[in-house]
């Protein structure tokens, strides 16, 4: 009975994993820059979840709950390493991306990378994860003036560090 | 009224959001990584993360039992008394002194008076 449940837990947490792991993934990656450490964060964050998978599935969004952990997880491993690793521009695989499109990550995530870690979470989750000043501030234990305040300041950081090709990057 | 300069301000930081956007979504929209090797990793992880906290609640509700049998004997009567009697603060034990032996409300005598009387 009780490995029968773990069995379906563990099948239930696979299948989850299996559909959000490459959103968390691709959030990892902004938020860290780096390929491998965005691996680390993501296996990090799936693995908190699953810990306590039981909690999580009855949750309203397990979702949120699931970036929320990983948003948590970068900070902390920031908090922890106080250093500023930069994108290894060699440890950037090619995968399923046109050369364009990977120098243009190459440039966005060096540049992302110049800014405070809080300020990184906010420009993914606000621009990257389509989440409201609100939602940002309340998953990062901010307020909203200071996720706007934010913002507005990595957005003006981002547009002097790479000019006019902040317009240019959208395609 | 509204200051034209922070419309403008703001124009300029929607138009720069939508590039982000638009940019963020280009730069990592392809990236994919190995999946099912992220998952067992995860899996794996997660599953010690819950052992340990596992042994951790044992652990700690073990510490409290054992604390709660000490400082309550009477709960658990399969502890020894001698156990719990050696953990009580001394006290003359009843029978054991010359009180046992003397009327209520007297002294015991020692020394002289006590060969003399």
């Amino acid at each position: 009975m009780g490995s029968r449940h773990g069995a379906d837990s563990r099948r239930e947490f696979e299948e989850f994993a299996h559909t959000r792991g490459t959103a968390l993934f691709r959030t990892a990656l902004l938020l860290c820059g780096v390929w491998h450490l965005a691996e680390d964060l993501t296996q990090s964050a799936l693995a908190r979840i699953y810990s306590s998978w039981g909690r999580v599935r009855r949750a309203d969004s397990p979702e949120a709950y699931a970036r929320s952990v990983l948003v948590r997880t970068y900070l902390s491993h920031q908090r922890l390493r106080r250093s500023g690793e930069r994108p290894a521009i060699g440890e950037l695989p090619e995968q399923e991306a046109t050369t364009e499109d990977h120098s243009l990550r190459i440039t966005l995530l060096a540049a992302l990378a110049l800014l405070p870690p809080r300020d990184r979470a906010v420009l993914g989750l606000r621009y990257w994860e389509d989440r409201s000043a609100e939602e940002t501030a309340a998953e990062l234990g901010l307020s909203v003036g200071a996720v706007r305040v934010r913002s507005l300041r990595a957005l003006n950081r981002l547009r002097a560090q790479l000019g006019e090709q902040l317009a240019g990057l959208g395609g | 009224m509204t200051d034209p300069g922070e419309d403008e301000g703001m124009d300029g930081s929607d138009r720069d959001g939508q590039d982000l956007r638009e940019a963020l979504g280009r730069a990592v929209g392809g990236a994919a990584p190995d999946l099912a090797a992220l998952t067992a990793g995860a899996a794996a992880e997660g599953g010690a993360i819950r052992r340990r906290r596992r042994i951790a609640t044992a652990a700690a509700v073990g510490a409290l039992a054992a604390g709660g049998v000490l400082l309550l004997p009477h709960v658990h009567p399969s502890v020894a008394p001698a156990t719990t009697a050696a953990a009580q603060p001394t006290r003359p034990a009843a029978g054991s002194t010359a009180a046992g032996s003397t009327a209520a409300g007297t002294v015991p005598l020692t020394g002289r008076a006590a060969v003399e009387s």
